[in-house]
């Protein structure tokens, strides 16, 4: 039986400290590697439309709709046509987005930007080149390559496969047999990386799933009918993952899903054929206003079964759509409204989380450079073994800073999507409207400077 | 009773609905279940004049989603009844229609504080008498709710007399609205509450009397309502509860020279007989009767080669087999862009396959049992038509359901002619008929190409296709990249054109005005030249 620990007292004030020092080390390496490394073109690309549609509502808004119709739109027509309806309304260009196609004619090396043929083609072509800089390729056979990348740079990684929503049982069961295909082959094209730092803790292989995509009917409403029916293809996955030592995180999705989501984690680890395997892994979102509770009992629960486990520490995927929903049907909002309250109660739970190393291991799933460094701090006066704490980063933007925590010593992971365009197209409106967010760390800090106001411990600062 | 004060009541906010992914809302209606099922069988008398009635003749409630459950009884009312409730509701009219506007408002919203505190065991009731899915009860619920809070905020603004323009000096012109008399409320029974209690309190709200008839089919839910109204205090006579059949008391109140207006929501084929009916003036009759009719439809959805399919199938399950189909709103035409076709009927098919059918107690229930036997034979017969005409589709298997309650398994058809009858008749079922189109011009025509026009809806991500839906669509309620059924009050007022229906939309701002008549009042201020400059 595993004792809770005592939390040792910290120095707090030694942690902040660090917390700055590492903070400013991270930022240092970041603009060190970005002046010698101009980026892929996908990456320029991507970067510059982001850059444009910043600070433009009108702009963000339509290249949002436009980018999330593009999968259904089959001919030149047709995309010009979306395009126009989309993004020059009446005809007209405002002034932003007419400075916005001078730069990408620019770039894509086009200058007819308002015919038709041209249109479709550039347009293409920069949403082709925009998606690949965020999922990286239409299958894992294809996205392998981008996987020993990943590898010889120093990073690990965890593959996500991109779907279309499941609405029947066929399609469960053909989820079902592409993740079980992953499980069985993806160790032959991705071999495990010549380690010499020893950073590698557990299978190198590490896959991420969301159990929604396991059956038609996924549903809180009906507890045991869910579990049961994603029970029945999630176990078969699950053995296969431990047969050829593969490593299943499970994903976290909206919350709605979020407790029904942890009793099917809590079903499988209770599982006879599961027992005592310590190859799963569950999420838990800081964004959420009961955040620190859940945790909390999924922490007794794990203890009182003597089950270790990994835990991903995210912020959360879907603030927008909570706060709409919610909205719509009258209910509080599930998440918080105010931006550095989750940025302090990210802090708290990795002070949480790290506590608990004899039994979890912490994965810090963020871009923010504040909250990596509080987690680094803390992990060194807390003093967590290596093989209990690792960094992870979403693909496409990871960057320098990824780079540069690599060549720090540090393990961090790369969560990469692969899947084809359409059925990728929610994620990559996802990673766009994160992307070009006022409230986002990365577009705060995408340029130099103002580095102490970006390192400010969230619980202190006043906006 | 405390007269509300409308300047210091909150603003129409609708009410929520459970959040089921909470554990505390799943045991609660759970719970709640359990508690009524105990209950069981209720047993409703008529209630005329604020007494209890007993019949020799019962309507019985048997459960549909198992035949072998009985829900309860209610008493039956023949000719006799029929009668005192008329008489009831004429002599209690008098001093109802003298209350003022704020009392009777504050009278509603004194309902809707006690249904919101028994929600859940209203919609556990409906649950067994009307084989509704959770969801589908709660949001009844919600929605009957809605209704007594919107009309009393309505009232509140129509009971003020309006200052008419413009404005002349020593001239004072205003207009204020009366009740009509006795309304005759008759009600379906597929929103076994809200619909009823609708319509019931905007009559209620503006100061008529009712004679409050429940659907054959689902008479206890609105037993357990008048005795909310009761608790409430409404007086005697003003609400008048009388289940009986449609032949008889439903006939009487309509030809009856006392009853001032019905309200009524059901079929087609009664609502016509009903306004046929109402047109006949009798001696003695000294108005022309009201009617308020909503009559069903035979809804579209049109998926355009843009649409997000994912988006467009969950809505479609939903619009088309949320209560198994029984909602005049349900989506029965399934209108698909050629092009995009083959594979969105490849995954609505497996979807609809998927779909599990159950009892509706059954928390995980997605298809329901049917209403009744006469709902069952009446699909059962359609799904025959289809299988003789055009082709299917899907035609789903009820497994163990066979012969527990009214199922009948979901069914989908297409390559029927555009006149079939299965293309031209509200089924009233799971089951879709569905229609391919060439161009997005060509959808909204078959859409069109209806009697009805009720609700009608368009996914597509091509904005000037929604902008032509928006300019083209004949029907009552036009929903964009969204479900068409689920109607919220104040936000989608509800109600259709062509043969779907007359009369304003419920839960919209012209509702409750038909429920009065008005009187335009001038006087003259002026004496011997002299005029007040204030006239009030
Ligand atoms: C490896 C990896 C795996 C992930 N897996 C999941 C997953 O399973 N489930 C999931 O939901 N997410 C997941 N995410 C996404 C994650 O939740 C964040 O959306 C993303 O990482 C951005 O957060 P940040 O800390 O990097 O950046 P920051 O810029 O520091 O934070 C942005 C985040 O703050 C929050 N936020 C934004 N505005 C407000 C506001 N007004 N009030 C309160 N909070 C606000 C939102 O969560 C937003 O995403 C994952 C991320 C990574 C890196």
């Amino acid at each position: 039986m595993m004792s809770p620990l005592i939390e040792p007292a910290l120095d707090e004030a030694r942690v902040e400290a660090e917390t700055r020092r590492i903070g400013r080390e991270i930022f240092a390496g970041r603009d060190r590697l970005r002046a010698g490394w101009s980026g892929l073109a996908h990456e320029r690309l991507g970067e510059s439309i982001m850059e444009m549609v910043m600070g433009d509502e009108e702009l963000r808004h339509g290249l949002l709709r436009f980018v999330d119709a593009f999968p259904a739109l089959h001919s030149s027509d047709q995309i010009a046509r979306h395009f126009e309806e989309y993004l020059a309304p009446e005809g007209k260009l405002s002034a932003g987005m007419a400075a916005a196609f001078h730069q990408l004619a620019h770039l894509l090396g086009r200058t007819h930007w308002l015919s038709r043929y041209p249109v479709a083609w550039s347009s293409r072509r920069a949403i082709r080149l925009l998606a690949r800089r965020f999922i990286a390729g239409n299958t894992p056979e294809h996205a392998a390559a981008r996987l020993n990348e990943h590898q010889q740079h120093g990073f690990m990684f965890s593959v996500d496969l991109l779907g279309e929503l499941v609405v029947s049982e066929s399609e469960a069961d053909a989820y079902q047999c592409r993740y079980l295909e992953m499980i069985e082959q993806l160790g032959q094209w991705v071999p495990p990386p010549a380690d010499p730092a020893g950073r590698v803790f557990g299978p190198h292989i590490n896959i991420s799933i969301k159990l929604s995509s396991l059956t038609a009917r996924f549903d809180p409403i009906d507890v045991n009918g869910t579990a049961a029916a994603v029970m029945r293809r999630v176990v078969p996955l699950l053995e296969a993952a431990r047969d050829n030592d593969v490593f299943i995180n499970i994903d976290m999705e909206h919350f709605t899903y979020r407790d029904l989501t942890l009793e099917i984690i809590r079903r499988l680890l209770e599982t006879e054929s599961l027992r005592g395997w310590d190859g799963i892994g569950m999420v838990a979102q800081a964004y959420l206003r009961d955040a620190e509770t859940s945790l909390e009992s999924m922490l007794e629960w794990l203890r009182d079964h003597n089950q270790p486990m990994t835990i991903r520490l995210v912020k959360g995927a879907y603030w927008d759509s909570e706060v709409l929903w919610a909205s719509q049907r009258g209910w509080p909002a599930p998440v918080l409204s105010v931006k550095r309250h989750t940025d302090a109660q990210y802090e708290r739970m990795t002070r949480r989380l790290l506590a608990e190393h004899a039994f979890v291991r912490t994965a810090i799933a963020s871009h923010n450079v504040r909250s990596i460094a509080h987690a680094l701090a803390l992990a060194n006066e807390m003093r967590v073994p290596q093989s209990q704490f690792e960094l992870q980063m979403l693909y496409g933007m990871s960057g320098a800073l990824g780079r540069a925590l690599v060549s720090m010593g540090r393990r961090v992971r790369i969560y990469t999507p692969c899947g084809e365009p359409i059925a990728g197209m929610a994620y990559l409106v996802r990673r766009i409207l994160e992307n070009t967010s006022n409230e986002s760390f990365l577009r705060q800090a995408s340029h130099a400077g103002d580095e102490e106001r970006l390192l400010a411990d969230p619980k202190e600062t006043r906006l | 009773m405390n007269d509300v004060d409308g300047s210091q009541l909150p603003g129409f906010a609708n009410e929520p609905h459970l959040d089921f992914s909470r554990a505390e809302s799943r045991d609660a209606f759970a719970d709640a279940l359990a508690h009524v099922q105990a209950k069981l069988p209720l047993n409703e008398p008529l209630v005329i004049n604020g007494r209890r009635i007993e019949t020799s003749e019962r309507i019985k409630i048997l459960s549909p989603s198992d035949v072998s459950l009985v829900v309860g009884e209610s008493a039956c009312a023949g000719q006799a009844e029929t009668e005192l409730a008329i008489d009831a509701a004429e002599k209690a009219f008098h001093d109802w229609a003298a209350t003022s506007a704020a009392e009777r408002a504050n009278l509603l919203l004194k309902v809707a504080e006690i249904t919101r505190v028994r929600r859940l065991e209203l919609a556990a009731i409906e649950v067994f008498e009307c084989a509704k899915p959770w969801r589908e009860a709660d949001a009844d619920i919600c929605e009957a709710i809605d209704f007594m809070e919107y009309y009393a905020r309505e009232m509140l603004r129509l009971g003020e007399p309006l200052r008419l323009q413009p404005d002349v000096l020593g001239e004072k012109n205003e207009l204020v609205r009366l009740p009509l008399g006795v309304v005759a409320v008759i009600g379906p029974w597929n929103f076994p509450l809200a619909i009823p209690v609708g319509m019931m309190s905007a009559a209620l709200v503006a100061g008529n009397t009712i004679v409050w008839k429940p659907a054959r089919q689902s008479p206890l839910i609105l037993g357990e309502m008048m005795r909310i109204f009761e608790e409430a205090g409404v007086s005697e006579g003003v609400i008048n509860y009388l289940p009986g059949l449609g032949e008889t008391a439903g006939r009487m109140l309509v030809e009856s020279p006392r009853v001032h207006m019905i309200a009524f929501t059901g079929s087609r084929e009664v609502g016509l007989s009903i306004l046929r009916a109402a047109g006949k003036v009798p001696a003695g009759q000294r108005f022309v009767k009201r009617m308020v009719v909503e009559m069903g439809g035979k809804n579209a959805m049109i998926v355009d080669a843009s649409a997000d399919i994912d988006a467009a199938l969950g809505d479609i399950l939903v619009s088309a087999f949320g209560y198994s189909g029984q909602k005049c709103s349900a989506l029965s035409r399934l209108i698909v862009h050629e092009s995009i076709a083959d594979e969105l009927i490849k995954r609505f098919r497996d979807a609809v396959d998927s779909l599990k059918i159950a009892p509706a107690w059954d928390p995980g229930c997605q298809v329901n049992a049917l209403i009744d036997n006469d709902a069952r034979v009446r699909v059962e017969r359609a799904i025959e038509l289809g299988c003789r005409d055009g082709s299917a589709i899907y035609i789903g298997n009820l497994g163990e359901f066979e012969n527990r309650g009214h199922y009948v398994a979901p069914a989908i058809f297409e390559g029927l002619p555009k006149d079939h009858e299965l293309v031209r008749q509200e089924i009233f079922g799971p089951v879709v008929i569905v229609l391919r189109a060439r161009t997005f011009e060509e959808a909204i025509e078959i859409a069109n190409d209806s009697d009805y026009g009720l609700t009608g809806g368009v996914f597509s991500r091509t904005p000037s296709n929604l902008e032509l839906a928006r300019r083209e669509m004949q029907c009552g309620n036009l929903y964009l990249n969204r479900a068409i059924t689920g109607a919220i009050v104040g936000r989608q007022p509800f109600g259709g054109m062509k043969l779907s229906g007359i009369g304003d939309k419920a839960g919209g701002p012209g509702y409750l005005q038909q429920f009065m008549t008005s009187r335009a009042i001038s006087e003259n201020l002026m004496r011997h030249g002299y005029a007040p400059v204030k006239q009030t």
